[in-house]
């Protein structure tokens, strides 16, 4: 069990370490985020209430489709420098590799949630440092993450590759997104909770199912 | 009180319904027969190489 | 290989049979409804073909799941055949959904939660052949389409509720508080006969349809063995 674990963190700082050497792929999901909330605001040009309206949706579209850029690119790059050979070739347990990517690739997505935050909230005059929306925040990136990481192991060894990622996921995480920005949307408007409860349940199904299918299911795309 | 006695002329949109579902079906089932003679074409033609 | 089962010649002529008399109880039988007219005839394949779109989704699940259990091709072959069955009677149930819609509401298009969750598995089922068009290994491609057919079999459900909590909580109002208005219309006995016979003829069609189909993939992989065997005999 321990050994599982510590297969698990060594993933994690390998990544993180990668990582921090060029931040690469953490400024370009950034960036991207900081365009998408830009061109956002010129597509839906609305007066101050409106926009409160569709901020959840707004937030939410710039995550995904940095969460996208990021998948993409964490996977990648394993092929490309052969790591991802490596990684099969060491006495680890498959589920650990899925798991341990899958939390870099979440890590990725919160620190650059954490930036675009403030921003948002800034730009837009939004509130968002309440628990509760954070909350949904961490469980729709986590669904998102997980499904993402699976996925994107699978078309890093497609032909078609970067394209058909975000063809394969969005239609899957649907759930989360409609669930999340739903949930996002009542904190900001300060809806009960006993409203706002339903999503974060099905924030919180779609997370547990996802990632007991995705441990069941992952040993079979790293066959060889 | 009138509504029983007109009753609202769809006709066209019902026929354009079952039209649509008609064409769809045949168009596959031919695909499958087509697909069919072709795979049962080449099959006889390996065979007879051999 | 090539000798057609005499089980499926009895299937071809028994789901014919049934849809002609389907057809026959739908246009004959049951009256014309008051409030929409003929078109609302439409109705009872357009509900027929939804479930045939269903079942095909679900078979497309198990086939999928038995693939990776057993390694074995008929069941990549059955969840290929299942999805693109799946996929020509969902679109058929939308457009007839919309021939329905536009004269009663006036409107192509609804954002009813069934049909929209049946146009995002049409994304879905688009999204398996991309993925399959991309891999050129047989092995993998098999794989990774099971993996994908179950990720897709667990994923709609939760779309579907989610799109349903999200019209109750806020109700677009259609018309009058009537239900007629609403699109709702009461079946008489005459009605119930023709719309469950309809479900059971267009069961038997999905099962004769999907064997044929079944059918054609092996004889396909059959050819496809031959065919790299001869280039291989050439060089």
């Amino acid at each position: 069990m321990s050994a599982f674990l510590k297969s698990i963190g060594a993933i994690i700082w390998k990544d993180l370490k990668t990582e921090w050497r060029t931040r690469e792929n953490l400024s370009a999901m950034l960036v991207f985020s900081l365009l998408v909330i830009l061109i956002f605001n010129f597509a839906l040009e609305l007066d101050l209430r409106a926009r409160e309206s569709l901020a959840g949706g707004v937030l939410w579209a710039t995550f995904i489709f940095a969460g996208t850029i990021g998948l993409n690119r964490s996977m990648a790059v394993e092929k490309d420098r052969g790591c991802l050979d490596g990684l099969l070739l060491a006495p680890v347990d498959r589920s650990a590799i899925f798991i341990g990517k899958t939390v870099g690739n979440l890590f990725f997505m919160l620190v650059v949630e954490a930036i675009v935050l403030p921003v948002f909230s800034f730009l837009y005059g939004i509130p968002v440092f309440q628990p509760g929306f954070l909350v949904v925040i961490l469980l729709g990136s986590i669904g998102y993450a997980a499904v993402g990481t699976l996925l994107a192991t699978m078309v890093v060894q497609t032909r078609t590759r970067d394209i058909l990622l975000p063809i394969l996921l969005f239609p899957l995480t649907l759930p989360v997104v409609i669930a999340a920005v739903k949930a996002s949307q009542g904190f900001i408007q300060s809806v009960p909770f006993a409203e706002i409860s339903v999503w974060v349940n099905i924030l919180i199904t779609y997370d547990l199912i996802f990632l007991a299918v995705a441990i069941m299911v992952f040993d079979y795309i790293l066959e060889e | 009180m009138l509504s029983g006695l007109f009753v609202p002329n769809t006709f066209d949109y019902m026929i354009a319904g079952y039209v649509v579902l008609s064409v769809v079906l045949t168009i596959y089932i031919a695909s499958i027969a087509r697909r069919w003679k072709k795979a049962v074409a080449e099959y006889h033609l390996y065979q007879e190489e051999k | 290989m090539l000798e057609k089962p005499r089980l499926l010649t009895f299937l071809d002529i028994l789901s014919g049979l049934m849809i002609l008399i389907a057809a026959g109880l739908v246009f004959f039988y049951a009256p014309v409804e008051q409030l929409m007219g003929q078109v609302q005839k439409v109705f009872y394949f357009h509900v027929a073909t939804a479930w045939v779109g269903m079942l095909g989704f679900m078979v497309a699940g198990v086939a999928g799941v038995q693939y990776l259990r057993t390694e074995q091709e008929k069941w990549d072959i059955a969840g290929l055949g299942a999805v693109e069955i799946s996929l020509v009677f969902f679109m058929v149930a939308i457009i007839l959904g919309s021939i329905w819609a536009r004269p009663i509401w006036n409107t192509w298009w609804t954002w009813d939660p069934r049909l929209t969750t049946a146009a995002i598995v049409e994304l879905i089922y688009a999204a398996y052949l991309l993925l399959r068009s991309g891999l050129d290994d047989p092995g993998k491609r098999a794989r990774f389409s099971a993996i994908y057919a179950i990720f897709g079999f667990f994923s709609v459900p939760l779309t579907f509720i989610s799109i349903r909590l999200l019209r109750t909580i806020h109700p677009v109002v259609i018309g009058s508080a009537e239900a007629a208005s609403q699109g709702g219309f009461n079946m008489d006995a005459p009605m119930r006969t023709a719309f469950f016979f309809s479900l059971a003829a267009f069961s038997v069609f999905f099962a004769d349809l999907l064997w044929h189909r079944i059918r054609l993939g092996k004889l396909q992989s059959k050819v496809n063995l031959l065919r790299i065997e001869s280039y291989e005999k050439e060089s």
